[in-house]
């Protein structure tokens, strides 16, 4: 942890240090809606960070990540499936008392104890939808309960609603072959597979004469595939000119072999570059996991793994420009409180959001725990206490340099949590 | 190789099928037949006209994967009405290429418990999926019962199931064969009855581990708001009710000696009563509780909505007319779920003439772009498993879509990835592609410069090009002083990842 200059301020973490000086309580007092008009207006910082979205496609189980291990009501509703508390045969690691981390997702424990990894629990989407892509959609569309045509993100409409950082050539970036809904309408951004091959291949000495035919072709085409084409060319050219594929971690940052791991340095690589992209989204799939769970062992521990040595690579690979990043892991929900007769848990509610990065305000389990006993969960899932819309909207608010929350969510007046500074 | 002049060869002769040292079939002779099959059925193909200026046109584009100049001419011969009767019935068209492809892949007709010990359990499974990828592509490529390979298509998509989730690498092989290819133009209750009793759907989404006192609920819900209702038109009591109902529903053990086989275990089966959409099913229906399930579903009129919405959007248009789709689901009630009756008003021209011509075109989706640049061209493959590999690096794998939604096929999720495009027409043309190979020659043989473009446009699309990618595509060639090898390939790079090529 020598790596973050911020972490630790004369030998106290950060987070103690601001929880000393009174800055998260008075981080976690501001009410958006109260501020007054000006100061929305302006709001504070003038680096803006990249935002690095990770959305977990299938329902993740943030129980068995950070695990309530204090909320007795765990062990009656998943008997054989919960982690066991600290000091048991394959217990959790202790947070706070009454959070402790699965062994799966060990590698958190590091960004967690330098106060720049926060755990939100209780955390989602308020939509009372139970259907992964109905979930996702009016999730990633930032219109939850409202199901009127929306064509946008709100990852978009973060962006349409804020000038570029950069050049505004490539703005966004999904590390995919498609772009999430979220990003859908977003202004110069693209879905890049692979960084390094981004680029107009073939006979080099045919490149430019191509290149104009193509140009030619959709320029004459018109309407959406020009639009594309246009943006297209540009990232060719902005992203040609780095070599992404002999990008070397730094730091002694190890990410996970395979594409997820591959996909998190071309993260950090993107970072690095300093070419103005603000907002990188990656995905992993494979969290619906409805039976034989595998907490310890299974498919579970392993995307737990995945997730966690992902995350710890990029903090690590990032070191001081962990400053100028917010990364953010969500999902559509959690999982049903109770487990299933198959080791499994079915579609929940209230899941679980974690926040990374050198200005989230971490060390520490955010949000009003929302207990597992029957009278507390919502039709047997997990209730939300927390609406993932504050807490994009404090981090668009805090760290991109964006007021327009009522453009980001249409119908939702966000509060703060005193998630980041 | 034979060159034959004016129309291009349908039959991309042995180029079409692989000829696969890992199978070491002697299909040299049966391959030599088909191609002078082919040949000789090319010489009584009409010029070629361009494509889109008439129904039989807009047919073609949609119920094929790609042009060629055979059922271009045999549906001009036939006659609208008559080609598209023909293609209902895949099992009176002579398929010489579709079974060459299918005999070189001895699992996609192997029993589920011959794949699955004799390949799957002796860590062999990337051989399987492979088998079954490979031989998908081929067949949508070159089967001549394009409209059956369309609805494969679709209904692997309505239908997901990602082979990459462990047995399934067996499993799927089956369910495509069993349940999607058998049922692709038939009844659609009999196909969502297949799908259920489908091992490889039981394992996909959990149905099943689905037991009494201990329900999962993933079949349940999916085979909802994803196979016929949709979402929104139950409730979560409904998906409670109806994963209670297929309790018990399972696969027979390998040591049956028939693995994989349906097997209802009425020890797992919830006995208790249920209501399902308002139907009160008594205590002790066993086996009959999910088929009564199977059947209200399929017969309920939300069902006929939601299909009839899919199948006009896949086949007509991303925003077809309501009175078309509501005439396509009047037709899916009155005949109980006969695909075929839905498909005959999808394209009757009475409903095509609703469609107006601004809201035609779709983007195609790699899969449907690798297609229809395989089905006019002559490819020499050792390697065709490496067209799924290229796919790949396009997101569109088939059976690789993790998710049970399946692959979507909207233009805003897959026309940002132009540059895939691009490079994968860059590397199939330029024979990047390890084990695929073309030959310039095959289609420009003996053709003067000044009519290179235009050649390229009539092999590939019969001339649909537009003129204004036709114009820089002309502007392109004639800036070369010569003609040389590198020119062509570029110009088929060029023609495949234009604007009208993308779009059907």
């Amino acid at each position: 942890m020598t790596h973050n200059d911020q972490t630790h301020i004369e030998g106290q973490t950060r987070r103690e240090f601001l929880v000393k000086t009174g800055l998260a309580a008075a981080a976690t007092s501001v009410v958006a809606a109260g501020l007054p008009r000006t100061a929305s207006a302006q709001p504070p910082g003038a680096q803006r960070d990249v935002l690095v979205l990770l959305y977990m496609r299938g329902g993740m189980d943030g129980v068995s990540i950070c695990v309530p291990y204090g909320d007795p009501e765990l062990y009656l509703r998943r008997p054989t499936l919960a982690i066991r508390p600290p000091g048991q045969t394959n217990g959790a690691t202790n947070l706070d008392g009454f959070f402790g981390l699965s062994p799966a997702a060990l590698p958190l424990m590091a960004p967690y104890q330098a106060g720049q990894l926060l755990f939100v629990h209780g955390c989602g989407s308020t939509d009372p939808s139970r259907s992964h892509f109905d979930a996702q959609k009016f999730m990633e569309q930032g219109n939850p309960n409202q199901h009127g045509p929306v064509s946008t993100g709100w990852a978009a409409r973060h962006l349409m609603s804020s000038p570029p950082a950069g050049s505004g050539v490539l703005r966004g970036v999904a590390l995919d072959y498609m772009l999430p809904r979220s990003l859908a309408g977003a202004p110069a951004t693209l879905p890049i597979a692979e960084l390094a091959g981004f680029k107009l291949t073939g006979p080099i000495q045919s490149m430019r004469s191509r290149s104009r035919t193509l140009g030619a072709m959709y320029h004459a085409h018109g309407g959406e595939l020009a639009a594309i084409t246009g943006k297209t060319f540009q990232a060719m050219n902005l992203l040609g000119s780095i070599d992404f594929g002999n990008y070397t971690p730094q730091n002694g940052a190890v990410y996970p072999a395979g594409e997820w791991g591959g996909r998190l340095a071309n993260v950090a690589a993107l970072v690095r570059a300093d070419i103005g992209v603000e907002l990188i989204e990656v995905d992993m799939h494979g969290w619906d996991l409805h039976s034989n769970l595998g907490p310890l062992q299974g498919s579970l521990a392993f995307l737990m793994d995945q997730l966690s040595r992902g995350l710890n690579a990029l903090w690590t690979d990032l070191g001081a420009l962990n400053n100028r990043v917010t990364v953010m892991v969500m999902s559509e929900f959690g999982r049903r409180a109770d487990e299933n007769g198959n080791l499994g848990v079915d579609h929940g509610h209230g899941g679980m959001m974690i926040l990374m990065g050198g200005n989230v305000v971490g060390g520490r389990v955010l949000g009003p725990w929302p207990g597992m006993g029957l009278p507390q969960l919502d039709n047997g899932d997990l209730a939300i206490t927390v609406d993932y819309r504050d807490i994009v909207a404090e981090v668009a608010y805090r760290r991109l340099g964006n007021p327009n929350f009522l453009t980001i969510f249409p119908n939702h007046t966000p509060t703060f949590h005193g998630a980041v500074v | 190789m034979t060159s034959v002049e004016g129309a291009p060869p349908v039959a991309a002769g042995e180029g079409a099928v692989p000829r696969r040292s890992l199978l070491g079939l002697g299909l040299g002779s049966a391959l030599a037949i088909a191609a002078q099959r082919s040949a000789a059925a090319q010489s009584t193909a009409p010029h070629v006209q361009p494509r889109g200026s008439s129904e039989i046109g807009f047919l073609l584009s949609r119920i094929t994967n790609g042009f060629d100049p055979v059922l271009f001419a045999r549906a001009h011969a036939l006659g609208y009405a008559a080609f598209l009767e023909e293609q209902l019935h895949p099992e009176t068209i002579i398929d010489v290429r579709g079974d060459l492809i299918v005999a070189q892949f001895t699992t996609i007709t192997a029993t589920t418990h011959a794949n699955y010990v004799g390949h799957y359990l002796q860590g062999r499974a990337e051989l399987l999926r492979n088998e079954l990828r490979t031989s998908t592509i081929l067949r949508a490529a070159y089967s001549s019962r394009q409209l059956h390979e369309r609805m494969v298509e679709f209904w692997t998509d309505h239908f997901n199931i990602d082979h990459n989730d462990s047995m399934n690498a067996a499993l799927k092989t089956t369910d495509d064969r069993e349940v999607i290819r058998k049922h692709a133009l038939g009844n659609f209750s009999q196909l969502l009855g297949a799908s259920a009793r489908s091992a490889s759907m039981g394992f996909y989404l959990g149905n099943y581990r689905n037991i009494a006192g201990s329900p999962n609920e993933n079949y349940g819900r999916e085979i909802m708001e994803l196979h016929t209702l949709g979402v929104g038109n139950y409730t979560e009591a409904d998906v409670k009710a109806v994963a209670r109902c297929f309790t018990g529903w399972g696969f027979k053990e390998v040591t049956s000696g028939d693995f994989g086989a349906f097997l209802f275990r009425p020890q797992y089966h919830d006995n208790n009563p249920k209501v399902v959409l308002g139907h009160s099913l008594p205590a002790g229906g066993g086996l009959l509780d999910g088929e009564f399930v199977v059947r209200l579903l399929a017969q309920h009129p939300v069902t006929a909505d939601h299909l009839a919405l899919k199948l006009c959007r896949f086949f007509l248009s991303y925003d077809p007319p309501a009175e078309v789709v509501r005439r396509v689901a009047q037709a899916y009630m009155e005949t109980n779920g006969d695909i075929k009756s839905m498909l005959r008003v999808v394209f009757a021209l009475s409903s095509i003439a609703l469609v107006p011509q601004a809201t035609r075109p779709k983007y195609k989706r790699p899969f449907h772009l690798l297609t229809s640049i395989l089905r006019p061209l002559k490819f020499q493959m050792t390697a065709p498993e490496q067209l799924s590999e290229a796919l790949g690096k396009l997101g569109h794998q088939p059976f690789r879509w993790p998710t049970p939604n399946g692959y979507p096929d909207k233009l805003d999720l897959w026309a940002s990835g132009e540059q895939a495009r691009w490079a994968f027409a860059s590397d199939l043309f330029g024979n990047a592609i390890p084990g695929i190979s073309f030959d310039p020659a095959t289609v420009f043989a003996g053709v003067p410069q000044s009519e290179i473009a235009s050649t390229a446009n009539l092999r590939l699309t019969g001339g649909a090009l537009s003129p204004s990618d036709l114009a820089a595509l002309q502007t392109f060639v004639s800036a070369y002083p010569a003609v040389t090898d590198a020119l062509l390939r570029d110009v088929m790079v060029l023609t495949v990842s234009s604007p009208s090529f993308q779009l059907y």
